[in-house]
């Protein structure tokens, strides 16, 4: 549900200035092409149309990280506080991949081959991962990871009575569900 | 189809390296934290450095940039290049002595704790 006291931005323009990029480029293609065939209007049109979409979604996307809509605080966490050195492995070795999958598709306009080498890479990092949360899961303590800390009632104390000790356990903050740790 | 292609190449470059740069930036400001990367936790909860996960970050960030490298160099490829075997038998092993040393840690200290 959107709350409706928040102020509008010029964000909230993006899927309608998206469509309207999209439209435009339909009647470009149709009066731009009129020598071509149907079918490579329709390619170039929807080529164009999701291209539109794609750039405006992703936009969307990075201008809500960049501005902490989306949350990204925790990306490199484990359960117990501290940054996880396998999700920085996974995420570098992701990054990298993708960028040169990117540039090669680029560049020689087809879907390169993905070597065994760079599966069993990949494969390692995520396995890695997994059981490193596999360990931390089967010890509490690493996962609890908390700092706990004793206070003293002094609300409602009778004068001589007995101080009542409570036990807190201050944890990291984490605005997820904490499963994903 | 040109003007496309050309188009695809700018907006996907510029998505790709603003999402790289928005994850740097805030790594760089101290949003996303890096605190403990280098550092391990007993089952005490003590923090120590941790030399296993030391040499997995040099080995990461060794084989990534050789990888990004050898790519931007020569991108007229048919196929992502591959990695030599020496360095995926060495990248296992690298996770193998930290995953180890977690594991150490985790299970085999706290038995010597208990028999003291």
């Amino acid at each position: 549900m959107s709350d409706p006291n928040r102020q509008r931005t010029w964000l909230d323009w993006t899927p309608l200035a998206s469509l309207f990029l999209a439209l435009l480029a339909v009647f470009i293609v149709y009066f731009t092409e009129s020598k071509s065939t149907p079918i490579d209007r329709l390619t170039l049109v929807v080529g164009y149309v999701i291209l539109i979409l794609l750039f405006f979604f992703g936009l969307m996307v990075l201008f809500a990280m960049a501005k902490g809509d989306i949350d990204l605080s925790l990306l490199l966490s484990e359960a117990g506080g501290g940054a996880s050195i396998s999700r920085f492995q996974l995420l570098l070795f992701t990054v990298v991949i993708a960028f040169s999958l990117f540039l090669i598709i680029i560049w020689t306009k087809k879907l390169p081959d993905v070597p065994a080498g760079i599966l069993t890479l990949l494969g390692i990092s995520a396995s890695t991962y997994a059981v490193s949360k596999g360990i931390q899961a089967s010890n509490p303590d690493m996962k609890k990871g908390g700092s706990e800390k004793t206070m003293t009632v002094k609300e409602n104390q009778a004068p001589g009575e007995a101080k009542a000790e409570v036990k807190v356990t201050e944890m990291p903050v984490n605005k997820d569900d904490g499963s994903k740790g | 189809m040109d003007f496309l292609l050309k188009l695809t190449l700018l907006s996907g470059t510029a998505l790709l390296l603003g999402f790289a740069a928005v994850v740097v930036w805030q790594i760089v400001v101290g949003r996303i934290r890096l605190d403990g990367l280098l550092e391990t936790k007993d089952a005490a909860g003590r923090r120590s450095f941790s030399p296993a996960r030391l040499q997995l970050l040099i080995f990461t960030v060794v084989v990534a940039a050789r990888y990004l490298h050898a790519v931007v160099v020569n991108p007229h490829l048919d196929s992502l290049p591959s990695l030599p075997a020496g360095v995926i038998a060495a990248l296992g092993g690298s996770h193998a002595v930290y995953l180890g040393g977690k594991a150490f840690t985790s299970f085999i200290q706290p038995l010597f704790k208990n028999l003291e």
